[in-house]
């Protein structure tokens, strides 16, 4: 049983993760925030994905 | 243990063992987000919240659970989930309750999950601070003290170099030195002022 518990202690914080994930998802952005996010222009990755990233120089 | 401990924690975490000129941790956000001072503040108010409470968190799991069980080796794996889940609970605390907050630190927030300095800091902790003769309100206050201590360090260095970035950014800088190259020649000048202070404490 003992060889176990780092199996179930990694699959249990993968839960954990997963449901503070979808949440986090679940829980509206404020909408005095909603703008202020929008018009912001992140250039702290190259992740042009990102909703936040703005124009590289 | 004495308050004289906890402050030299912290002083030594700032300025002696800084997290980003002495151990070369959180470099990115150091060089991504330091072209402003206003994203630099956000960006340090959010990695000081975080690594506070992600050195306690951690802490505790190595001490209540990691160690009992004789599992040490997964705790690299078990504080990456734990800082990943952390930066998730903060966010849905701040996006309920704390909106102002919220606004200045939102978009920061998730970018702490990939901050080496927050795992460098709980491995830290462990590697430097705990030890299983230790009683666990000691130990905790220690990592805590280490954790306030790194953040404001962190802080500290990332404001001073953005101030420094927005300056050179009207200055008269050869071609070939803009941008980057310029900053981490400031970087390295930083990095040897402060070397300056080891062995003061």
């Amino acid at each position: 049983m003992k060889d176990f518990v780092p199996y179930i202690m990694i699959a249990s914080l993968v839960v954990v993760y997963m449901l503070a994930y979808l949440l986090n998802k679940k829980t509206p952005i404020p909408e005095e925030c909603k703008i202020e996010l929008d018009e912001e222009t992140c250039t702290a990755c190259h992740n042009f994905s990102c909703t936040h990233h703005g124009d590289v120089e | 243990m004495s308050w004289t401990l906890f402050a030299t924690a912290i002083i030594s975490a700032m300025l002696i063992n800084n997290v980003i000129l002495m151990q070369f941790l959180g470099i990115c956000p150091f060089l991504g987000v330091s072209k402003r001072s206003s994203s630099a503040i956000g960006m340090s108010g959010a990695v000081l919240f975080v690594m506070v409470i992600a050195s306690a968190v951690t802490y505790t799991i190595y001490d209540l659970v990691l160690h009992p069980f004789d599992i040490p080796y997964i705790s690299t794996i078990a504080f990456i989930l734990v800082i990943a889940s952390l930066v998730q609970l903060v966010e849905i605390i701040l996006k309920r309750y704390s909106k102002s907050l919220y606004k200045s630190l939102g978009i920061y927030l998730p970018l702490i999950t990939t901050n080496c300095a927050i795992l460098g800091v709980s491995e830290g902790n462990i590697t430097n601070i705990w030890t299983a003769n230790m009683p666990y309100w000691n130990g905790l206050g220690l990592a805590v003290a280490t954790a306030v201590g790194t953040g404001l360090g962190f802080g500290l260095i990332i404001f001073a170099f953005s101030s420094i970035r927005e300056r050179l950014d009207s200055s008269n800088v050869p071609k070939a030195w803009k941008g980057v190259p310029i900053s981490l020649v400031v970087a390295g000048i930083m990095s040897l002022a402060f070397f300056g202070l080891v062995g003061v404490i």
